[in-house]
């Protein structure tokens, strides 16, 4: 395979469908100096779910839906990195007044995107049905390592099986909201309801106010202790971009999906 | 939307008459002289179909060339009117001849 090809193949599935071809050719056409344009462009569509060739505009408002709940599930990985090693953001001056909005922002915005099932038995046992097999692993592996911590805590207590253990817990961070966001992502119009844009705009503006407040108290946190906070520091300004990313899905929305 | 801006670029050579990727890209160079980035030129054309501006016309083999739709038209000259107003108050400014 050549490497313009493999680029034009990291494009979203919808998009290489209606664009593939032609971009093919172009690519090809600019050699290696299009690779620039490319890996750009690919980074674009992924962040831009709105934008991508739809058959309706309840496929669009779908796909903004699940990268709202994509985007919960990043800035719980970051908020939760971001105290990973020190003290928890909440328990340093002025924390907690900062991070209960941030908590209820984010699951106000988490409850406003999230696609409901369509009030039909097959639809409410599709959507069961894929989240059980999508997260009973992670579930089962997750309820085993908190045992194992419990009845081993001596054992587990340093070394390399703590740093094991520690491996394994974030590992299975990582895979559960993986699998979450694939509960939600391709359902289809015919198993969820999409969103209504009202829903969506009001989500995406307040997981984007939780991503940016709680991103700029890790950055604070991260950047005051005596030793910089590298992890709460990388943490916070990923939150940042994350809040900057979600600012542009509400500017997508506008010109793209209406009622 | 600016002068330089792809989207505006995009519908600009669309105002002749319905293109595929590589024709648009191979107009733009004629008007600025320089081509759109592959990555550049189709998030134009999706960003630009997705607000409905541009619609496909007939395919042609691999190639599927689109169109303006009568909102893109109407978008385009809006944008052109308001560059051109732009571009004559600064030529005004700078005591040079907006002709």
């Amino acid at each position: 395979m050549t490497t313009h090809r493999g680029l034009v193949r990291l494009y979203p599935a919808a998009f290489r469908d209606r664009w593939g071809p032609g971009l093919e050719d172009d690519a090809r056409a600019a050699g290696w100096k299009g690779w620039p344009s490319l890996l750009a462009g690919i980074a674009d569509m992924w962040l831009h779910p709105a934008i991508w060739p739809a058959d309706s505009r309840a496929q669009r408002r779908e796909r903004v839906a699940t990268l709202g709940v994509t985007a919960t599930m990043v800035a719980v990985l970051l908020a939760r990195a971001a105290t990973a090693r020190g003290v928890p953001l909440v328990a340093v001056p002025g924390g907690a007044l900062v991070l209960w909005p941030c908590t209820a922002l984010l699951l106000l915005g988490l409850g406003l995107v999230a696609p409901l099932p369509r009030l039909s038995r097959p639809a409410v046992t599709a959507v069961l049905g894929r989240a059980v097999r999508r997260l009973a692993g992670p579930v089962v592996v997750g309820a085993a390592m908190v045992a194992a911590a419990h009845r081993y805590a001596a054992v587990l207590a340093g070394g390399f099986r703590h740093q094991l253990m520690l491996t394994g817990y974030w590992g299975l961070l990582v895979v559960g909201a993986v699998q979450a966001c694939r509960v939600v992502a391709g359902l289809g119009v015919k198993v969820v309801v999409a969103p209504r844009v009202w829903r969506l705009r009001l989500g995406i503006a307040s997981l984007t106010a939780a991503s940016a407040l709680t991103g700029s108290v890790a950055l604070a946190v991260g950047l005051a202790r005596p030793q910089a906070d590298r992890p709460a520091i990388a943490a916070g300004g990923a939150l940042v971009l994350l809040a900057w990313a979600l600012a542009a899905t509400l500017r997508d929305l506008r010109e793209t999906v209406a009622d | 939307m600016q002068a330089n801006d792809a989207q505006t670029l995009v519908l600009c050579v669309l105002a002749d008459g319905p293109l595929h990727g590589y024709a648009i890209n191979a107009a733009i160079e004629e008007l600025v002289g320089e081509r759109l980035g592959p990555g550049s030129l189709y998030g134009a054309l999706a960003r630009l179909e997705a607000k409905q501006l541009i619609e496909p016309a007939e395919e042609q083999g691999r190639q599927r060339p689109v169109r303006l739709t009568p909102a893109g038209r109407e978008a385009l000259e809006r944008e052109l009117r308001s560059m051109a107003k732009v571009a004559r108050a600064g030529l005004r400014s700078l005591g040079a001849n907006p002709a």
